[in-house]
């Protein structure tokens, strides 16, 4: 009798469980239904382009998020690299008049350097990441605004010729942005799925002393996690330039939030270990959902927030309610 | 191949030396048993060998050369891998991932997985394990997990493997299993290092024991000429009598009486009487449901019906509705006392200090309503001097402290609590050397002497039969016996732990 009633308690607990990584469809679906009766207009095609638009750069950005997170780090250095990274692929194009290839090429250069640095703070100097990447970003928008002097760069007709296929483009009727995000996310599957810095990222994550101890190269893994989200970020930022056709300092504002909103409604551990980036994905798309709904009721900046924050609370504790719901009566406390 | 040599190392964390020149050697194809009290160094021995904590001073030899070994990677280039005490697992990876983890096959960083699997399945059959390699090593039970590390080891297809405390988590037939795997590595020439403190299984395995104290080296000795005596009493440098409750405190009025206390799932129909002074053991298998029956008196789980009186007065009653058991902080105020079996997991507060982790749940206040240090200070040092707590300041951060002063402290938080009527011991001894053992013996029995009434549950039977007045017996959810301590014999007892036979001692019975 002991046997079934521990049967029971652990049919539970995988259902909790599954509720907590699935629960957002669930709820994605629900408020996705509720706005759209609300305001049939979301459904409008420049609508749907516009949260495509959204959604690309943040589910760029969260895909790396999520190895950071997975790492059992933090990331909040993405507005920063964002936002220098925008600046920076605009004013090499501008300013110094390189071309397409060669801007890209260095801003990439750039970026990924600074994510270097980050990773060093948090391998060699043993800076929390949470404080390490916030002191960065800090940084990095100073290097932005002393860049840029404070101001947006925005490209002539010709520089943004080759950009605007990315940015406005259409492959068989499907944006080449949306093509964009999801060899991204190929990309970050494999990576995590199939080799070994994946195996290695979710170790060090789970539990570090214990990658030490199996031999797993801590400092090397972490460097290199910090490396690719600020890789990412520089592609949320070439993503950003491509549909707007030119660059603000304030381009990465928010950014930060948004992709760890994404990543903790895709169900991924904050404690790391457990990522879940098909999960991010969906993530992306519901932050950027109800962003634009709300805009498009032209809703008060307190409503935003108020609903914003509801909506947050309702997927996250999706999981815990189902739970206490079946369990109402159970045994243990 | 793999014959090791270690030479004066010395070892310092902060102001205590943990080792101060040790020197051993290991030759291959042995098996070799380190033993010592906890904080006699072997586990930093190990450590240092295996690459996790670097030595002050010292040198390290390998086959006649000498090897310095910085980290965990240049390690296993020498053949050297090492399961580790306290180190568990990812238990996010897969069982596969966490076998491989350190030598994934790979082509060019992709993963082999197929591969993987197919070798580790491979691997812990020959070790005689059923375990899945594609499940989540978290999902495991502590034994199977415990397994996994070991497969982790051996993975690596080293000369020296190092088991640090392997069978800690595991019951007879697995302990059995390991056996197995040990042998057979000695068969294949490969020199194992085996670090222990139960008695047994170092008898039954090893060819070579050295012993350590206080970092220390103190003996090496050939196994078949030894005795347990005399490794017991040069690991303690001194000689270890087995201690035996007094009855002497125990007194015939009844403080706690509990009938028919049910929990579905976990225990049914319990009923038994708790006498003043008297020291109340629980024993039976894992799983039996013992923990979550004592833990119902301390408010961590709710049963479904009985009732549950203190002096005289109901203070749980399901069908009646009254619960003033509902939670810890209600059982707390009813004067029961609690030390958990889990002191790294629910016992102290790591990264606080002595003072704050002894007297945490009972603050003392001034008359303006602040932490009255005075006070406080004044009750730590009662404390910690009647419990003979070894600490160099009250501020010291209480993880820096041995397991056994550790355990102390968490006696100390609960009797400060002023629980003075009942006070309930989960393991009470896990995980603390000898010495701290017979001391927490010893300060049940005196506070036994002094009218407190003890509830201990353990699952080392030998530390039941030698501190109690009276044993309850629980087999898979129900009680098949209660023994006075005139009728104390281990068979006895473990014939109705395993529910072949009840047994009520004529005095308990009713």
């Amino acid at each position: 009798m002991a046997m079934e009633k521990r049967n029971e308690i652990n049919r539970r607990e995988r259902f909790r469980r599954l509720a907590e990584t699935h629960g957002i469809y669930v709820i994605f679906v629900i408020v996705a239904c509720v706005f759209c009766i609300f305001e049939p207009r979301v459904l409008h095609p420049s609508q749907l382009l516009e949260l495509v638009d959204r959604t690309s750069w943040v589910a760029v950005g969260a895909a790396g998020m999520t190895f950071a997170i997975c790492s059992g780090g933090f990331d909040l250095s993405v507005p920063g690299l964002m936002a220098l990274g925008a600046s920076l692929l605009t004013g090499f194009l501008v300013k110094s008049g390189f071309s397409l290839g060669l801007s890209l090429f260095l801003m990439f250069l750039c970026v990924g350097l600074l994510g270097l640095l980050n990773g060093l703070l948090i391998t060699r100097l043993k800076l929390q990441p949470f404080i390490a990447t916030l002191a960065t970003c800090l940084c990095f928008h100073g290097i932005t605004q002393v860049y840029t002097g404070n101001t947006g760069t925005t490209l002539s007709s010709e520089q943004y010729a080759a950009l605007s296929y990315l940015g406005r483009g259409f492959v068989f009727g499907i944006p080449v942005k949306v093509l964009v995000v999801l060899v991204v996310y190929g990309f970050m599957l494999w990576l995590y799925h199939k080799t070994s810095f994946g195996v290695k990222v979710r170790a060090v994550g789970s539990n570090e002393q214990a990658a030490r101890t199996a031999g797993v190269n801590v400092e090397f893994t972490l460097n290199w996690v910090y490396v690719t989200t600020a890789l990412m970020s520089g592609l949320a930022a070439v993503l950003y330039v491509a549909t707007m056709g030119s660059s603000s300092p304030r381009a990465g504002d928010n950014f930060d939030l948004d992709c760890i909103t994404a990543v903790v409604l895709g169900g991924s551990s904050l404690s790391g270990g457990r990522g879940r980036l098909t999960g991010t994905l969906v993530g992306a798309l519901f932050v950027s959902f109800v962003k634009m709904c709300l805009n498009l009721l032209s809703a008060p900046e307190a409503v935003r927030a108020m609903v914003t924050g509801l909506v947050l609370i309702l997927a996250l504790s999706f999981g815990s309610l189902t739970s206490t719901a079946m369990n109402r009566g159970g045994a243990t406390k | 191949m793999g014959e090791v040599k270690l030479n004066q190392l010395s070892k310092r964390f902060g102001g205590v030396a943990a080792l101060s020149d040790v020197s051993l050697s290991f030759r291959s194809g042995e098996i070799h048993a380190v033993v010592g009290e906890n904080g006699a160094g072997k586990s930093t021995v190990m450590k240092i060998l295996g690459g996790i904590l670097q030595a002050d001073s010292g040198t390290i030899e390998i086959d006649g050369q000498l090897v310095e070994i910085p980290n965990v990677l240049r390690a296993r280039e020498l053949g050297i891998s090492i399961v580790c005490q306290e180190l568990n697992l990812m238990p996010d990876l897969t069982v596969a991932e966490n076998i491989f983890l350190g030598c994934l096959p790979t082509k060019y960083g992709v993963v082999n997985r197929r591969e993987m699997e197919r070798r580790g399945a491979e691997l812990l059959k020959s070790m005689g394990v059923d375990i899945p390699v594609t499940s989540l090593a978290g999902e495991l039970s502590v034994a199977c997990q415990q397994m996994v590390s070991i497969a982790n080891a051996l993975a690596i297809g080293g000369d020296i493997v190092i088991l640090d405390e392997p069978t800690a988590a595991l019951n007879t037939r697995e302990v059995e299993t390991l056996y197995g795997i040990v042998r057979d590595l000695k068969r294949q020439g490969k020199t194992v290092i085996y670090v222990s403190h139960r008695m047994k299984e170092i008898f039954d395995l090893s060819d070579r024991i050295s012993v350590l104290r206080d970092g220390r080296y103190v003996a090496t000795v050939e196994t078949s000429a030894s005795s347990e005596d005399e490794v017991v009493s040069l690991m303690v440098g001194r000689a270890v009598t087995t201690h035996r409750a007094s009855v002497s405190g125990r007194g015939d009025e009844v403080v706690m009486s509990v009938s028919g206390l049910s929990c579905a799932g976990f225990y049914e129909d319990i009923s038994f009487e708790l006498h003043r002074g008297e020291v109340l053991g629980f024993a039976g298998l894992m799983g039996c449901g013992k923990d979550e029956l004592v833990k119902s008196l301390f408010g961590l789980y709710r049963p479904d019906s009985g009732v549950v009186s203190l002096d005289g007065q109901v203070i749980l009653d399901v069908e009646g509705g009254v619960d003033k058991l509902s939670c810890p902080r209600s059982a707390i105020e009813l004067g029961i006392g609690y030390v958990t079996e889990d002191r790294k997991g629910s016992g102290i507060f790591a990264a606080m200090d002595v003072l704050d982790n002894v007297l945490g749940g009972s603050c003392r206040l001034n008359k303006f309503g602040l932490l009255d240090d005075e006070k406080e200070a004044a009750l730590l040092t009662e404390y910690t001097e009647s419990l003979d707590i070894k600490y160099t300041s009250r501020d010291q951060a209480i993880s820096s402290l041995s397991g056994g002063n550790q355990q102390k402290c968490m006696l100390a938080r609960a009797l400060a609590t002023q629980s003075e009527r009942v006070l309930i011991l989960m393991e009470p001894t896990r995980g603390i050397d000898v010495g701290a053992k017979s001391e927490i013996y010893g300060l049940l029995e005196e506070l036994s002497k002094k009218g407190m009434s003890i509830l201990v549950v353990s699952s080392e039977l030998s530390e039941l039969l030698s501190t109690c007045h009276r044993l309850c017996v629980v087999f898979q959810g129900r009680m098949t016996g209660l023994l006075d301590q005139a009728d104390f014999d281990e068979e006895l007892v473990m014939s109705c732990a395993t529910g072949q036979r009840e047994f009520y001692s004529g005095a308990s019975k009713g």
